[in-house]
């Protein structure tokens, strides 16, 4: 098991959609908040021009820069807040029907895991891949912005990072040669 | 005088040549008429009229005769030819068209490719064909055709799909559009993407850039910005780059390293 304080970058990663474009509309950001971090991704007005969805998630990225929190909850319900915020006409032309989200809240006591728009969600770990939730999982039942902040999701063991598959257009990660490049993700160095 | 030229100076040759079709049926005339196009074309003699002619009359004969398997070729049969393209391609598909003309046109196929790539602009058999014409960035010449065609997304993909990252990137310049700068991206040309960003750079870019290349990459282009820095040729780009990348990214940091060395 690697230990959380040694995982650099995202640990929250969401799987590209299908088409020309798999990013649109994809958001990626960490926090940092003390001895706590937020790590979200998300995407939204993914079938949209891209100037349109980049607009999009540039409001709920905006939103999510003004998280404030002490410990991995409050992190997650100062998320929530924060988005519940917006204005939906804001967030493309599907008012945020559409958004897939994955907040990744950590501290020193561990992981809190919280979304919409998700169908699947899997943990990655020493370069394995496997399912953190099962289907059935609440987790994986939201769609929207929620009225009220969610549920939270606590893993019994970290994975170093989580990988959300959106409702539109998943794709289970080991079915890639190379998930994280499907997660729009390259590592350090991209040549 | 040559027997050949006599044959052309012929009443029904001559007028034939002319456009006077009235002695002329063009079917059971067609080995007869065969034989004066080619002869006609070793004589450098103008075809258009006997062409145009055809076409109004009978178009399938034109066909045979212009582009059939049996129909000659020479610098007057394209001229005729490349007048009278319309009415052929109401008998031959335009594909495959313009890839037999491609090929009888031997060094002039360029020009067969610009006809092709006017009328055409949105049309994928455009792709494959501009490896067949000798074009120095395969792709370019239907890609400006194509530049203000709704097909024009779709083009620069299939080019960089197809390894024509060179005139991907030169349209992406030339055109000052985004869309092809991310299909380089989508398809891993990533040293042409950044040297066409690099280039949209030098004026104010577009701004529709970050939204293209942050679809077709991912939502954290740091890396990507990163590795423009070395084509940078201004300060005024650098600056551009790093409001692009944004403020906190490694791309910003570095750029205000190096920016004190770069020329205004």
């Amino acid at each position: 098991m690697v230990a959380p304080s040694t995982i650099t970058g995202p640990r929250a990663l969401l799987l590209g959609g299908p088409g020309r474009l798999p990013f649109n509309g994809q958001l990626r950001l960490v926090l940092e908040r003390g001895a706590g971090a937020l790590h979200a991704v998300g995407a939204l007005a993914s079938s949209a021009e891209p100037p349109v969805a980049f607009a999009a998630a540039a409001v709920v990225r905006q939103a999510l820069q003004g998280v404030q929190g002490a410990g991995r909850f409050d992190l997650l319900r100062s998320a929530w807040d924060q988005l519940a915020a917006i204005e939906l006409a804001a967030l493309g032309p599907a008012a945020g029907e559409d958004l897939a989200l994955l907040l990744l809240a950590a501290d020193a006591d561990g992981l809190a895991v919280a979304g919409t728009g998700l169908v699947a969600l899997y943990a990655w770990s020493g370069g394995v891949v496997s399912e953190l939730v099962p289907p059935a999982h609440p987790l994986l039942a939201l769609r929207g912005l929620p009225a009220e902040p969610p549920g939270v999701f606590t893993p019994n063991a970290e994975p170093q990072r989580v990988i959300g598959a959106a409702a539109s257009g998943a794709l289970d990660p080991r079915s890639w040669p190379s998930w994280p490049a499907a997660c729009g993700f390259y590592g350090e160095v991209v040549r | 005088m040559s027997p050949e030229a006599t044959r052309l100076e012929g009443n029904w040759e001559a007028a034939a040549l002319a456009g006077d079709l009235q002695l002329v049926d063009p079917r059971s005339d067609l080995e007869r008429l065969r034989l004066l196009v080619s002869e006609a074309s070793a004589q450098r003699c103008d075809l258009r009229p006997l062409f145009r002619a055809l076409a109004g009359r009978d178009p399938i004969a034109l066909a045979d005769l212009a582009v059939g398997p049996r129909a000659a070729t020479g610098a007057t049969v394209l001229d005729a030819v490349l007048v009278v393209v319309e009415v052929l391609e109401g008998q031959v598909a335009p594909g495959g068209l313009y890839q037999r003309l491609v090929i009888q046109a031997a060094e002039r196929a360029l020009e067969v490719l610009e006809v092709a790539a006017t009328r055409h602009p949105g049309a994928g058999w455009l792709v494959p064909l501009a490896d067949k014409t000798g074009e120095a960035r395969p792709g370019l010449l239907h890609l400006r055709a194509a530049a203000r065609h709704p097909a024009f997304v779709q083009a620069c993909w299939d080019h960089a799909a197809a390894g024509h990252g060179a005139a991907v990137e030169a349209i992406a310049v030339e055109a000052r559009r985004s869309e092809p700068v991310a299909a380089l991206v989508a398809h891993r040309a990533l040293a042409a993407a950044r040297r066409a960003i690099a280039a949209l750079l030098e004026a104010p870019a577009p701004a529709t850039l970050a939204p293209w290349l942050t679809a077709a990459w991912g939502p954290d282009p740091d890396q990507l910005y990163l590795g423009v820095i070395p084509h940078l040729r201004s300060a005024a780009a650098a600056e551009g780059l790093a409001e692009l990348a944004g403020a906190g990214t490694r791309t910003h940091r570095l750029l205000r390293k190096v920016l004190p060395g770069l020329r205004r």
